[in-house]
């Protein structure tokens, strides 16, 4: 070991903070190509079909559309070697942000992907080119209506039925989230029901606005970061000791993000996160909830990205970096292994009756469907290939039902399958649940 | 930076516009970046370039239709499989085309004769798994799973398996895989 080499090298102040692309230099210039972040990884390589996790780059062959390629050009941007251009905007927004870059270049080489590419972001609205026309609709309806969608925000419980019981005063707070309240009520639905089926009460916030998931996602960071103190002051005065999420979106938001914009861990809230899936592993495990009637049908699951690789609690983290890139203190990275993985297949094995079988590509390797994290309404082009893609995946194991675990998934899987004219139908896991409950 | 016009339209009619350009975003992808022993030595800084164009062929007959277009402009060129480990697979001089052959990603296997035949995009990793289903494996030269099997083989590989290292370095005008049964 050369140790004067060792000793002698500057340390510089680096920190995991999103704001300031320069905490990432280091890691877009150390990139090798290698391509951890494209290719399945290799262990779990089903062979010549389905070999590639990223979505981006299935869409577009031209490496700029992967990991690798958008390291280079980040540091060109950071460097201020490259304009931005409406193609470089392309580039940057023409992405599911879904983590499989990330978690796949962590088995290599321990790059910070993810934050990269959120940082990436930031930097373009606060160069004033981004976020794409279609996100600054989205914005200025959750700045006026307090949703994605522009609906009317009174109408934001309409989805509650006269079956189901909502507590005025509960340990448990539901979160409906946007698209569950406007679009796939029959999610929020399965929700309240699974909950009162186990006995457990829960409330609903006095007045829910959006979780700001596209927001942060496509680098507003201003407007996201008062959406998220807004919320957990909403929660914290409700008394709740957990908040319940249906929606993978808004999961990852409340459990990661919030905390990430925060400079807080994620334990620091206040409160707990969970997700329904976590809910009904424990509900059925204790057997409070009981999935009884025999569902017939071949099935499978799509591990949703913000409910699998994307969810690893946060901590924050600031040190220095030495010698061979070495960081101090340790750094306990986010490898996406704490995803709700075998809660989500704990639940669907115990539903009597479905055959549950595996897609080729699971997991931390899931292929996203493409619509996440305001891809869809800048790029839909991008998550109808997406969903079609991994729609051909489901084909290949015969299945007749794909399950996921966020709404957003849902739409954009039913309309890339009416589009296609498969046969083939899409449930969220909490309408999957439901149906195999004798209620 | 570019490549001369009359060149790039020529390019442009065979593979259309959709696998051809030269934005400098997309360009700037194709720079080169550290790689292995070279790592640290500068020569991924100093002796590369980003590319003039970028091109996606699909075919070998595509690849030959470049090559000759290139020559016939006297345009430089490279050959660029996956990227993976280094400046050498990158451009080296100014306004140069970069073929990009991740698109060559057909593949055939001969379950009675145990070949393959590969296209310069196809990785280690995949070839594995398809011989293990027939009960066979495939020896992998030095660059790893992600590696593009034919570039490996042929010119680049970091391991006594690679022709670079063996006598037909530079000389091949074939290569094959052969499995060997467990």
């Amino acid at each position: 070991m050369r140790k004067e080499e060792m000793f002698d090298t500057p340390k510089k102040k680096v920190s995991l903070d999103v704001t300031n692309l320069e905490n990432f230099v280091y890691d877009m210039s150390r990139c090798i190509k290698c391509k951890g972040c494209y290719w399945v990884e290799h262990t779990y390589m089903p062979g010549i079909n389905f070999s590639v996790r990223c979505p981006s780059n299935l869409w577009n062959d031209f490496d700029a559309y992967g990991a690798f390629g958008k390291m280079r050009i980040g540091i060109a941007i950071q460097e201020g070697r490259l304009k931005w251009t409406d193609k470089l905007l392309e580039i940057i927004y023409a992405d599911p942000l879904c983590g499989a870059c990330d978690v796949g270049c962590k088995r290599n080489l321990d790059l910070e992907i993810e934050l990269t590419l959120e940082a990436l972001r930031i930097k373009a609205v606060k160069d004033g080119v981004g976020p794409m026309p279609a996100h600054k609709k989205i914005a200025k309806n959750i700045e006026t209506k307090h949703n994605q969608f522009g609906a009317v925000h009174e109408n934001r419980k309409k989805w509650i039925s006269k079956d189901i019981n909502v507590a005025e005063k509960a340990d448990v707070l539901y979160f409906v989230g946007c698209s569950s309240s406007y679009v796939n009520q029959g999610i929020a639905k399965s929700t309240a029901k699974i909950l009162n089926a186990a006995g457990t009460d829960f409330m609903l916030m006095g007045d829910e606005w959006c979780c700001g998931n596209t927001l942060y996602s496509v680098g507003m960071i201003d407007e996201a970061r008062e959406i998220a103190k807004r919320n957990i002051e909403a929660v914290k005065a409700s008394g709740a000791k957990t908040l319940l999420v249906s929606c993978a979106e808004c999961y990852r938001m409340w459990k990661v993000d919030y905390p990430k914009m925060l400079n807080i861990a994620t334990a620091d809230l206040g409160f707990e996160v969970i997700h329904l899936i976590e809910f009904a592993d424990k509900a059925i495990a204790n057997n409070s909830l009981k999935p009884k009637k025999s569902v017939d049908v071949r099935f499978t699951y799509h591990d949703a990205c913000s409910v699998s690789r994307l969810c690893d609690p946060w901590t924050p983290w600031e040190g220095e970096r030495g010698w061979m890139g070495t960081v101090s203190p340790r750094l306990k990275r986010r490898r996406g292994q704490q995803g709700l993985y075998f809660q989500a297949r704990n639940i669907l094995n115990a539903i009597p009756g479905a055959k549950f079988v595996e897609m080729p590509r699971t997991r931390e390797n899931a292929l996203c469907c493409g619509a996440g994290r305001g891809t869809k309404e800048a790029f839909p082009e991008l998550a109808q290939f997406s969903a079609k893609q991994r729609i051909d995946e489901v084909k290949y194991v015969s299945a007749e039902v794909l399950v996921s675990a966020c709404p957003w998934c849902k739409t954009n899987f039913t309309q890339a399958i009416k589009e296609n004219g498969d046969g083939i139908k899409v449930m969220d896991i909490s309408e999957f649940i439901l149906s195999s409950l004798e209620i | 930076m570019s490549i001369k016009k009359e060149a790039y339209n020529a390019l442009e009619s065979v593979v259309g516009s959709k696998y051809l350009t030269d934005d400098p975003a997309i360009c700037e992808g194709y720079r080169s970046g550290p790689g292995g022993y070279e790592s640290g030595l500068g020569y991924e800084r100093v002796m590369t370039k980003i590319p003039g164009a970028v091109i996606l062929p699909k075919t070998t007959e595509e690849v030959q239709r470049i090559v000759k277009i290139c020559n016939r402009y006297k345009v430089p060129y490279v050959p660029y499989s996956t990227g993976f480990y280094g400046p050498r697979s990158h451009c080296h001089v100014e306004n140069e085309l970069l073929v990009d052959l991740k698109r060559l990603n057909h593949f055939e296997i001969d379950e009675k004769h145990f070949y393959v035949v590969v296209g310069s995009g196809v990785i280690y990793s995949p070839i594995q798994q398809e011989a293990m289903n027939k009960g066979a494996y495939v020896v992998i030269g030095g660059g790893g799973a992600q590696a593009s099997a034919i570039a490996n083989l042929i010119g680049d590989g970091w391991s006594p398996l690679s022709h670079r290292i063996g006598l037909p370095h530079r000389r091949i005008l074939g290569t094959r895989a052969r499995f060997t049964r467990w």
